[in-house]
């Protein structure tokens, strides 16, 4: 059984994992009837709704159990859920290890039909009525468990479109809003992990979806529109761009000096991740106005926030330390060598026995990534919390040009040709010396040449292998004198700083004994004073008992 | 008075000597005599058997045991023992029931009430050296923790670049 993570909280620090059958990966299925299944667990019997035979509220998917039968009984009277009021469908009980099997469907354009089509179970795939879908190329997982509710439990889809969002499609019963005949996506809740029940066999009363991220993403809001447009730019789409940029076509020429394509060019960098994205459905670059035909799809980043993973590293006392005083500082300094934002000093008092995670969130628009460094404390395992967060840019900018002279340089190399009493046959431009200036502005790029991008570069991008490591200089003992096992413990014994009788030590015992102590256990007059001190001082400098 | 004489090759920084090998004629032991006024804890003891062997010895009725400091052999039959006391084995079973601040100890404590050293003090007297060791990150399901693409088995850039444009 596969699992997915979700996260209790935004900065994604408490992960909840559902146990649920998934897929592999996107891409796995293949067009026409795929299946997979989910096993019921926990100690009560899970109950969903099917859309079996249902008119008004046909679906793609068809589900069937192994190895009993179903068991169907209507609804009665106040059980009704109250998101399906029209709710007409049976109950059915899956047990506890039964397999219930679920058939979703994948038409050949690669979409997968997820929503509810307004006609009988028997779908009729490409009918006028064709459910709602999602493209596939959008789908980054894919997995289906059971959503247990107040009243209901369903059987879901989850469907993972990016980093941060998943969606939650009712496989049943339906999303139902009450108001349209049709179910979209669009309104389709984004469910919580909270809501989440999952295979666990926990309930979740009464709690109300909710979006299950909270962060920037102003992408999301211009894509379409004439704003801001963030490409991810697929091989060969560059060299497209700028074939087309710099066409020696005199029509383009002529087209590229009006409309200055690099105006239109905010930014060119290379990330290091690869961020969400989204097909536009064509093949072009949309620049001031003008779609530029960059020779295949192009696709549009769609979240401007990219998290990572929580990369983690425990620290376990046991295994690989002294469990020792040279455990902690300032025997050990450690650091975290975080990319881009540098190699950053680590307390390893609080990591020490405990653990250490680090999290990246990269800003697609402007390569600003900050890493968040979280530890577990030793005392408290089952919680991160934050240590600190360090900034640091990983964008690689690349300087993109456009010849926007509108094939004037021409002109200018014949007028500077002439100054020097040159004919114009004459096209040599190193000839003109005297048209120099004419081609090369002060900054030495062409005046007529568009330019975006920077010859000054993030030093940080030039480190090498992007990978997040802890780096830990220790201080361990000198194995020359542990030539037999624990020769200095048995020999001179090790700091204690403990209280107790004589007859709790054994081995090597060095400490202070209080004359009234030793007075007492031996006895008035037996011991002569002499001895006494005798006694005391020996212990001063270790006795073996 | 009666001595039991040993040869114990216990080191006199111990609580508990091994006094299994024993000299003198068992169980009797050898009859001693003193000379005078003697002090209990240094006496001088002129024991009637020619003693050339054994550095312990035990004197019931001074109730304390006793190294051998000196034998001089004044006739055959008659050897005198100088002796210094050892109250560590003489008071042994007191000094066990006494209560110590122990700073240093051989045996490790642990958290139920054995008590012993304890690993987390620092300890003046071990040498040490220093050593770096570097550890990775993992995020879920073992993979690396890198910011790059994989690709091939490595980890790269992503190779294709971010275009931010307008209109």
């Amino acid at each position: 059984m596969d699992t997915i993570t979700l996260y209790e909280d935004a900065a994604f620090t408490r992960p909840i994992q559902i146990q649920v059958t998934t897929l592999a990966a996107v891409g796995d299925w293949s067009s026409g009837t795929n299946t997979t299944t989910v096993v019921g667990s926990g100690d009560d019997a899970i109950t969903f709704y099917s859309h079996g035979g249902t008119p008004n509220f046909g679906t793609p998917f068809s589900m069937v159990t192994d190895p009993e039968p179903l068991v169907e009984n209507r609804p009665a009277s106040g059980d009704t859920p109250a998101v399906t009021p029209d709710w007409r469908d049976k109950i059915l009980y899956i047990k506890p290890n039964m397999q219930l099997k679920i058939n979703f469907y994948v038409d050949s354009s690669n979409r997968l039909h997820t929503g509810v089509l307004p006609s009988c179970a028997g779908v009729s795939i490409g009918s006028t009525y064709l459910s709602q879908t999602e493209s596939a190329n959008n789908i980054r997982a894919l997995c289906f468990g059971v959503l247990k509710r107040k009243t209901v439990d369903s059987v879901c889809m989850y469907i993972r479109t990016g980093d941060r969002s998943c969606r939650c499609v009712w496989i049943s019963p339906n999303f139902w809003d009450g108001t349209a005949s049709v179910h979209t996506p669009s309104k389709t809740r984004n469910v919580t992990p909270n809501g989440y029940g999952g295979a666990r066999g926990q309930r979740n009363e009464g709690r109300t979806p909710q979006t299950m991220y909270s962060t920037i993403n102003v992408l999301s809001q211009a894509i379409g529109g004439r704003g801001v447009h963030v490409y991810e730019l697929q091989s060969g789409q560059l060299a497209e761009l700028y074939s087309r940029l710099w066409s020696i076509n005199p029509l383009i020429k002529l087209e590229n000096a009006l409309l200055k394509p690099t105006a239109g060019l905010l930014s060119a960098h290379m990330l290091p991740i690869s961020p969400s994205k989204i097909a536009t459905g064509h093949n072009g670059i949309n620049l001031c106005g003008v779609r530029y035909d960059v020779g295949s799809a192009t696709y549009l980043v769609d979240e401007q926030m990219y998290s990572t993973d929580l990369f983690v590293r425990d620290l376990p006392a046991a295994s690989g330390f002294t469990e020792s005083y040279l455990d902690y500082s300032p025997y050990i300094t450690a650091q975290l060598e975080l990319p881009f934002c540098g190699i950053v000093p680590i307390d390893i008092n609080k990591i020490m026995d405990g653990s250490l995670g680090v999290k990246y969130i990269i800003d697609i628009l402007t390569g600003n990534c900050m890493a968040e460094v979280y530890f577990k404390d030793r005392n408290d395992p089952d919680n991160w919390q934050l240590y600190s967060r360090y900034t640091g840019n990983c964008a690689y900018h690349l300087p993109i040009t456009a010849d926007e002279s509108g094939g004037k340089q021409m002109l200018g190399i014949f007028s500077g040709l002439a100054t020097v009493g040159m004919g114009a046959a004459v096209g040599n431009p190193a000839i003109a010396a005297g048209g120099a200036s004419k081609i090369m502005g002060a900054s030495g790029i062409p005046n007529d040449v568009g330019m975006i991008g920077t010859f000054s570069q993030n030093v940080s991008c030039l480190a090498g292998d992007l990978f997040i490591r802890l780096h830990l200089t220790c201080k361990d003992d000198l194995t020359i004198m542990h030539d037999t096992d624990d020769m200095l413990q048995q020999i001179c014994g090790l700091p204690a700083g403990v209280y107790g009788l004589i007859s709790e030590f054994t081995g090597y015992l060095q400490g202070v004994i209080h004359e009234e102590d030793i007075r007492a256990a031996v006895g008035t007059g037996k011991a002569t004073d002499e001895e006494l001190s005798e006694i005391i001082s020996a212990f001063g400098e270790g006795v073996f008992v | 008075m009666t001595i039991h004489v040993y040869n114990t090759p216990t080191a006199p920084d111990h609580l508990v000597k091994d006094i299994s090998t024993v000299i003198s004629p068992s169980p009797d032991g050898w009859s001693g005599a003193v000379r005078g006024e003697i002090s209990i804890e240094h006496p001088v003891i002129e024991v009637e058997a020619l003693i050339t062997v054994g550095n312990y010895c035990y004197i019931p009725d001074f109730g304390r045991y006793y190294w051998i400091v000196d034998k001089n052999v004044i006739r055959r039959e008659l050897t005198e023992l100088t002796l210094k006391s050892d109250p560590l084995m003489s008071f042994a079973d007191s000094i066990k029931a006494c209560k110590i601040i122990a700073s240093r100890s051989g045996q490790q404590g642990d958290l139920y009430g054995s008590p012993g050293f304890n690993s987390y003090l620092s300890d003046p007297m071990h040498p040490i050296v220093q050593t770096t060791t570097s550890m990775d990150l993992r995020g879920q399901n073992g993979a690396e923790a890198s910011l790059g693409v994989l690709s091939g088995g490595a980890y790269t850039w992503n190779q294709n670049p971010i275009l931010v444009t307008v209109g």
